[in-house]
């Protein structure tokens, strides 16, 4: 009697077929014509010399967040639905569209990467600059760094997962351009609307609004901002930026796992709906204390470093 | 009549409808938001949309069989135009709703409007010439992304402003500068239009 010992191939051929494919996908986001124009423009913007009143420091992340994180989003939801009219050829083969949905997941690391590259050589610039003792408002350095650093990386991430999910849900023609304006329009309604506006910014509303959309702006110079004076005062508005980072971390899982429920069954499908049960709990209470933490009204700093709370309009 | 009815039949109605609509839904909210930096950036968004919704007009994917037909590239061409004119009064409508509750905007903005249009359908027509039936997909995203680039970084600001904001500012080079945009979209549009037997006249005809 012998007793032979198989391998468990159905296991390690999944893996090996989800790095193939993650790896083929990756090479099509890299090369894509649409994701290197953003890139290198994300990066142009990045580099560029600044002007001393506006865009001020709360617009930076926009660089990134815009040329990476949205347009990746495009790009994912276009390579998602590529395959669209190879249908019948692609269904027939033997691997899963999870797995497939895996690999394009995996496949957003690239823009991930890329943000995270552009976001850490403006941060590095920003912080080697001269700027004026107001420049972050009522932000300290951990404030500054999830603001400028770690917010713009997951939204590089979170843009390009959105996209798949996307392409996995919604099927007609457009569908990318209308969601990544509705993304846009959201937030700057988020971001400015709710701070600079007639609307009582210090509301809880007009809080939770402010930190809703999976991109915000957290302050504004006098170049923007119609309350502030003339005088390079800065605003920073309301709301925790470490808590809406958190927040972001959990509305990108989420786009995973809707992105990775399409095809999914049994027993996967049965995880992925207690992981989105759990991610938006979590989502939920960081969107709390992002809402409620910080700032409990707009402040404004003047280029002397006094700080008071901002006056509402009317 | 009856062959312009059969073309419009067969205009993706969908993502050029929900893009118009789109387009008059943020003018709507550039309104209701006043004279902010929010207002300016919506309405900027607005004319991108109103630009990829005009890159679907030129979708034909029974291309093979209508290319068949005893009708000019040119002739169907006009015909598809015609549904330009869904975002285009969309956008119109909302841009002089805008321009008299705000300063923001002012009529002058159609021009502006028209040439974001043209954009689009020229990225159509470009792609569609180099062998894609239905480019819509593809053309909105670069007639959006180009017009949004344009109009958001302002490139000839230094001579000319692209969007200046506001009633007469700056108009005069702004009018010129969309004109030619105009002028280049149809003669490009005149150009990928040409009938395939004819390629070495400006005609289009044998």
């Amino acid at each position: 009697m012998s007793t032979i010992l198989l391998p468990r191939p159905a296991s390690g051929r999944t893996r090996s077929t989800l790095g193939t494919l993650a790896r083929i996908e990756a090479r099509r986001f890299a090369r894509h014509p649409l994701f290197l124009f953003g890139a290198v423009l994300g990066l142009w913007a990045a580099t560029t010399t600044r002007d001393e009143v506006s865009p001020s420091v709360f617009d930076y992340p926009a660089g990134p967040a815009f040329f990476v994180g949205l347009l990746g989003f495009v790009v994912a939801y276009r390579l998602t639905t590529s395959t669209r009219t190879s249908a019948e050829a692609v269904d027939g083969c033997p691997v899963a569209t999870p797995v497939r949905t895996a690999a394009l997941a995996l496949a957003c690391l690239v823009p991930f990467a890329a943000g995270t590259v552009i976001a850490a050589l403006e941060f590095g610039l920003v912080r080697s600059a001269a700027l004026p003792v107001n420049a972050w408002g009522t932000y300290g350095n951990v404030d500054s760094a999830m603001i400028l650093l770690v917010g713009p990386a997951v939204m590089c991430l979170g843009g390009p997962l959105l996209g798949v999910a996307a392409g996995r849900w919604v099927r007609f023609p457009g569908a990318a351009l209308l969601l990544a304006a509705l993304l846009v329009a959201g937030s700057m309604l988020a971001g400015f609307a709710t701070m600079e506006t007639a609307l009582p910014a210090d509301s809880v509303a007009m809080r939770v609004a402010h930190v809703l959309t999976p991109y915000t702006v957290f302050g504004s110079t006098a170049g923007e901002s119609q309350f502030a004076p003339a005088d390079r005062a800065v605003v920073s508005y309301t709301g925790s930026p470490a808590w809406y980072v958190a927040y972001l971390v959990c509305l990108t899982g989420l786009a995973l796992v809707a992105a990775l429920l399409s095809g999914a069954e049994g027993g996967l499908r049965r995880r992925l709906h207690r992981l989105a049960m759990v991610l938006t709990l979590s989502a939920v209470g960081c969107l709390a204390f992002a809402a409620l933490g910080g700032n409990q009204a707009p402040m404004l700093t003047q280029h002397d470093g006094t700080t008071v709370v901002r006056v509402p309009a009317g | 009549m009856a062959m312009a009815t059969v073309l419009l039949r067969a205009v993706p109605w969908l993502p050029v409808s929900v893009l118009a609509a789109a387009t008059g839904l943020l003018l709507g909210l550039a309104g209701m938001l006043g004279e902010s930096f929010a207002a300016y950036w919506l309405v900027l968004l607005s004319l991108s949309l109103a630009s990829a919704s005009a890159s679907f007009v030129l979708d034909e994917d029974a291309e093979a069989v209508v290319d068949a037909t005893p009708t000019s590239t040119r002739r169907r061409l006009a015909g598809r135009l015609v549904v330009v004119g869904v975002p285009g009064l969309v956008g119109t409508v909302g841009l002089l709703t805008l321009g008299r509750s705000t300063d923001l905007v002012g009529e002058r903005f159609v021009l502006v409007l028209a040439g974001c249009l043209f954009i689009g359908v020229v990225a159509a027509a470009v792609l569609r010439r180099s062998g894609r039936p239905a480019p819509g997909d593809l053309a909105a995203v670069v007639a959006a992304v180009a017009t949004a680039l344009l109009l958001g970084a302002d490139p000839l600001g230094r001579w000319v402003s692209v969007l200046p904001g506001g009633h007469g500012r700056d108009w005069a080079g702004t009018a010129a500068l969309w004109s030619g945009v105009i002028l280049a979209a149809t003669l490009v549009l005149l150009w990928t239009s040409r009938d395939p037997a004819a390629r070495h006249t400006w005609t289009g005809r044998p």
